[in-house]
């Protein structure tokens, strides 16, 4: 798939599209089981309601649909290669893209899931970014999409509630650095000396340590921001908008007071759809520009945090793009 | 109530007026995610008390204690 054409190498968003199921389910519906009310949760999480697939509804499923709407945002162009950042493949094997991929009649292309959790689209841009970087593609889509409801206890208060089901989608093709879109440097890091603070082993659920994954997440995503944004070139103060992976309303807002940013500042989409895990990101980018809030020319600066321990950060100038997506169900 | 503790609870928006010394730390609003990021504002300031630590405190002023014992130990 080695092509040398066209000018510029550098790695540029040109399509969003995500998949949102369209059934909540309410804080109140939840708690019973749980032994804490509804207020606990919403205190807890600043969650109200999740996203849930329905029964039979599988990661491939809301990948096509994400990555059919990132592709008709983007028009135009076959892409050359499909990564799936997913930690809920729908078989240990074979990986979820190639089926992605046949489903979104992309034949042929090298098509794999990347597996860096609520990090996953982060990983995914930059490793977008390094096959295009290598003129190894032009066009890369790029696909989060997780269903850690299948992974949670459904008794357990910690992370029963946090979690919704959800995917996001991004076209990227290669273009000059200038060009609105444009990613700047991508900046990722991982820990594993302790994988027990967030883990789910095969067969068992999900489970987390919630004041040190509080801790990690803030310090991880409040200082890797700052050094993107510093890599960038950019000051805070340049920041449009901030958006951070959806963990918890509670973590967001203490990387926000860490970051020093105003609230109006930081896009925030987690209320009514819960931690959708790798697909937080677009999902909060495609929810604030269906509002009107995200418009091109803004300077967006993303962080993420997840299990792993993986982190990063990145930022981009929005670009102007057609948006696909049906936007009743993202506002 | 110790200027600390009050600055602190301030930081976390959590409004120290009215609250009772001998009140519950989750009736002050005080669960273990905010004992996470307290602990997380007292290491900026040079002072190392663990989520836990903090955590073991019944009241406010069972944790304004735990401060107090903490700061001069430095």
């Amino acid at each position: 798939m080695r092509r040398r054409d066209g000018a510029g190498h550098a790695a540029v968003i040109c399509g969003l599209g995500v998949a949102l199921p369209d059934l909540r389910v309410s804080n109140d519906e939840m708690c019973g089981g749980l032994g804490v009310s509804a207020d606990w949760i919403r205190a807890r999480t600043g969650i109200t309601a999740r996203a849930r697939a329905g029964q039979g509804f599988s990661t491939a499923d809301l990948a096509v649909q994400a990555g059919e709407s990132a592709l008709a945002s983007a028009a135009g162009g076959a892409v050359d290669a499909l990564i799936l950042a997913t930690i809920t493949p729908d078989h240990r094997c074979p990986a979820t893209a190639p089926a992605v991929a046949a489903r979104l009649d992309l034949p042929g292309i090298p098509a794999f899931d990347l597996a860096a959790a609520c990090t996953g689209l982060l990983y995914a841009l930059q490793v977008a970014a390094g096959l295009i970087a290598a003129q190894a593609a032009r066009r890369v889509l790029v696909i989060a999409a997780d269903r850690i409801p299948s992974l949670t206890d459904p008794h357990d208060p910690v992370t029963a509630p946090l979690f919704g089901d959800g995917a996001g989608a991004l076209v990227v093709r290669a273009g000059a650095d200038t060009d609105p879109g444009a990613l700047g440097p991508v900046l990722l890091a991982a820990d594993g000396r302790d994988t027990s603070m967030i883990t789910a082993p095969h067969g068992g659920f999900l489970t987390m340590r919630g004041p040190e994954t509080f801790q990690h997440a803030v310090t991880r995503m409040s200082e890797t921001a700052q050094d993107a944004a510093a890599s960038a070139g950019w000051r805070l103060a340049d920041v449009d908008h901030f958006v951070p992976h959806q963990a918890n309303a509670r973590i967001t807002a203490a990387v926000r007071r860490r970051l020093g940013l105003a609230e109006s500042h930081v896009l925030e989409f987690i209320e009514q759809v819960g931690n959708t895990s790798a697909a937080s990101i677009p999902l909060a980018l495609a929810h604030a520009s269906a509002v009107g809030a995200l418009r091109p020319g803004h300077r967006v600066l993303m962080a993420a945090f997840g299990a792993g321990l993986t982190w990063g950060a990145t930022t981009l100038v929005w670009p102007a793009m057609n948006n696909a997506d049906r936007k009743e169900n993202i506002r | 109530m110790s200027p600390l503790l009050s600055e602190l609870l301030t930081e976390l928006k959590v409004d120290p007026h009215g609250i009772r010394p001998d009140a519950l730390l989750e009736e002050a609003g005080l669960d273990s995610l905010t004992l996470a990021e307290l602990s997380m504002l007292l290491d900026e300031r040079g002072v190392k008390i663990g989520q836990d630590e903090l955590a073991a405190a019944a009241t406010l002023q069972d944790l304004d204690d735990t401060l107090t014992r903490s700061i001069p130990a430095r």
